[in-house]
């Protein structure tokens, strides 16, 4: 198998990095990104792209503080490097507040991120509502020019990208060798996965380029994330709901709690807002798997179900899912090698 | 009883708001005047990027420190109001840099979260091995000139667009006390040596990307010597001129291209920035705030001046303290004029 043919559907933060990172471990794959949708339409692009992890119930902390790590790296490296501001990535500083104290005061990433300690008595005055904080720096994706960006670099390599609608990875054993499988949400409906459901998440982007320092309640349900452009301000977390209609109530629900955060946001102009579901699971799915039907095999490596941390942990999981392909060829060669004795 | 203040930069209008809050009630024929030959957006205050930092070291001169304190507690208090965006004024985070280890500033416990920077950070600053983190203010004079100004307008407070020649120029229109707040041409109405320019360049960039202030320190070359980036709500920022006794109010190449390469150096991604201005100005320098009182002789007239100039490049940073102290010695005028009962202030 001299160049063997690889197929990453989707093309969010997930499939568009997955996809990079394969040209990356294998150069002399073919690689091709296929999805029915691109920035600015994907969900990655309704996100702020803020790099404070989510924590999965089911995949083991170890893990998920590898996949941040790796992601952190990364990223920090581009935002000191003379693309930071194409790629669209830049460090923000801030305060995550509690209404009483966390039982855990120290999240598993908080030596990765900057500067991470206990708020003092002095900042904290600001959040009269609030008896706990940590102030850190980390870094912000923001999309679209994240994607545009991861875009360009694969078109630098070679890589194909194809708008078009995968109904069934079958579609796709003919012209590929391996399927990659980065569609998020869609994995619902394309592989039939049921541990796999929508959290909605409205938010704003609003015109308040004052706003320099990111403040997040650590109930995860308010936030104000600063990007380059716009600040988002979020948010909410409806389990369940597959409505991507935005609603008036939340929107206006959600600029109250920022505005008690953050008082002068009362004068944001150019209030956008936008809806995405985040593809939540109890545990991320990197994972290979060979399909098979009627004695054909199609060797599948899925990397999807990343939630509410799918930024955080991109770069990571992208690398792990990588290295899956990487087997999958090896697997590939071997029988094939088995094949001609 | 008349006043005029002249200047109408940070601290002609930041001095004439404090006396005019505080007096106004308690003396009812109380009329304040502003003069200048510059108002915003064409003031020294207007040029500068307008974040609150003091210099490394306060030279002992503990009563400049209180005063930088008073005017950063006086403004984070209106960190809760909605009229701080009119204001120009919001919170910022940022990195002082240095290539040596330097002792903690006197002002480390007036700003937010001051700390030391780890190892990592100092990855992201190749040259500097030591430096401190810390949140801060920013108080654009874009926003806070035009903001000071329409208190003053509602409080009745009127402007003259005149350069005056003199203090006596005013004394002799029946003015009874004058606020000399002129910055840089304090020299033009009274010769003072100790008062130097103190120039500075910068460039005005499209770089929304940048959210944090970044100032290096060359112990060497002294404050301002050495370049610093600073975020504002729409434009950054880019400088590191200072040059004592150059009065030079043109752009020069040479320190664009020295402002601009060293910058870049420290942020790469500015290479990408679009250049939308340029401007240089003359940072008022003198060893001390001169605040105090002076009474001339003018016949058998007693005219009061109270000096308030002489900010160097912590204009914005001291502004406040130093309005509320010319306010006291305004008071202090008052009482000996027999113009007030007793000071201002909780009676016994």
């Amino acid at each position: 198998m001299a160049s063997p043919k690889v197929a990453v559907v989707g093309a969010g933060v997930i499939g568009l990095s997955t996809a990079l990172c394969i040209t990356e471990t294998c150069p002399s794959c073919s690689v091709t990104v296929l999805s029915d949708q691109f920035s600015p339409n994907t969900t990655s692009d309704v996100a702020a792209g803020m790099l404070i992890p989510h924590t999965y119930p089911d995949t083991p902390i170890h893990r998920q503080r590898q996949w941040f790590k790796e992601t952190f790296t990364y990223l920090f490296a581009i935002s000191n490097s003379a693309e930071a501001s194409e790629a669209g990535i830049h460090l923000v500083s801030g305060w995550q507040v509690f209404k009483s104290t966390p039982r855990e005061e120290l999240p598993f990433w908080s030596d990765i991120v900057l500067g991470f300690r206990a708020m003092s008595e002095a900042e904290l005055l600001k959040f009269p509502q609030h008896q706990f904080g940590q102030a850190f720096t980390t870094l912000k994706c923001d999309c679209p020019p994240y994607l545009l960006w991861l875009e360009k670099r694969l078109k630098a390599t070679g890589t194909q990208m194809h708008t078009s609608k995968v109904a069934d990875l079958w579609e796709l054993h003919s012209e590929y060798d391996i399927v990659v499988n980065c569609t998020g949400m869609g994995a619902h409906q394309l592989v039939g996965d049921k541990q796999l459901f929508p959290v909605r998440g409205q938010v704003l982007k609003v015109h308040a380029p004052w706003v320099k320092q990111f403040i997040r309640d650590g109930d995860g349900l308010t936030y104000i994330y600063p990007g380059i452009h716009r600040v988002t301000l979020g948010g909410t977390r409806e389990k369940g709901s597959w409505s991507l209609c935005p609603d008036a109530g939340t929107t206006r629900d959600i600029f109250e709690r920022c505005c008690s955060l953050e008082p002068s946001l009362q004068g944001a102009r150019d209030i956008e807002v936008k809806v995405g579901l985040r593809p939540s699971r109890q545990c991320v799915r990197v994972q290979r798997e060979v399909l098979s039907q009627g004695g054909v095999k199609l060797p599948v490596v899925h990397n999807y179900g990343h939630g509410a941390g799918g930024f955080s942990v991109h770069r990571g999981t992208a690398n792990e899912a990588a290295h899956l392909v990487g087997e999958c060829i090896s697997a590939l060669k071997s029988s094939s090698s088995r094949a001609k004795l | 009883m008349r006043v005029a203040v002249i200047g109408a930069g940070v601290i002609g209008l930041s001095s004439a708001l404090c006396i005019h809050e505080q007096f106004h009630g308690l003396v009812p024929s109380l009329e304040l005047e502003v003069y200048a030959d510059h108002f915003t957006p064409h003031t020294t205050s207007d040029g500068a990027a307008g974040l609150w930092q003091p210099y490394l070291s306060d030279h002992g001169n503990l009563q400049e420190t209180l005063w930088n304190k008073e005017t950063f507690d006086y403004l984070l208090g209106h960190m809760h109001s909605p009229a701080s965006k009119e204001m120009g004024l919001f919170l910022i985070s940022g990195y002082n840099l240095f290539t040596e280890p330097v002792p903690d500033p006197a002002w480390k416990n007036i700003v937010l979260g001051f700390r030391n920077l780890t190892p990592k950070e100092l990855e992201l600053f190749p040259g500097y091995s030591y430096g401190w983190f810390n949140t801060a203010l920013m108080l654009e004079g874009r926003s806070y000139l035009p903001w000071l100004t329409n208190r003053l307008t509602q409080r009745g407070v009127k402007f003259f667009h005149k350069k005056i020649e003199s203090f006596q120029e005013l004394f002799s229109q029946g003015v009874d006390v004058v606020l000399n707040c002129s910055g840089m041409r304090s020299g033009d109405l009274q010769p003072d040596p100790e008062l130097q320019p103190g120039r500075g360049q910068i460039i005005k960039v499209l770089a929304p990307w940048v959210k944090h202030f970044i100032i290096t320190h060359d112990l060497k070359s002294g404050i301002y010597n050495s370049p610093y980036i600073i975020p504002g709500s729409e434009f950054t920022v880019l400088g590191g001129i200072y040059q004592h006794g150059n009065w030079s109010e043109e752009n020069s190449a040479k320190d664009h291209k020295s402002v601009w390469d060293s910058c870049c150096r420290l942020l790469p991604a500015l290479q990408e920035a679009r250049i939308v201005d340029e401007w240089s100005g003359l940072r008022p320098a003198r060893r001390s705030v001169r605040l105090e009182r002076e009474r001339i002789r003018l016949g058998n007239l007693q005219a009061e001046v109270i000096h308030n100039y002489g900010h160097g490049g912590f204009g914005i940073t001291i502004h406040w303290g130093c309005a509320m102290a010319a306010a006291r010695l305004f008071g202090s005028i008052l009482q000996e004029k027999k113009q007030l009962a007793t000071p201002p202030g909780p009676r016994l």
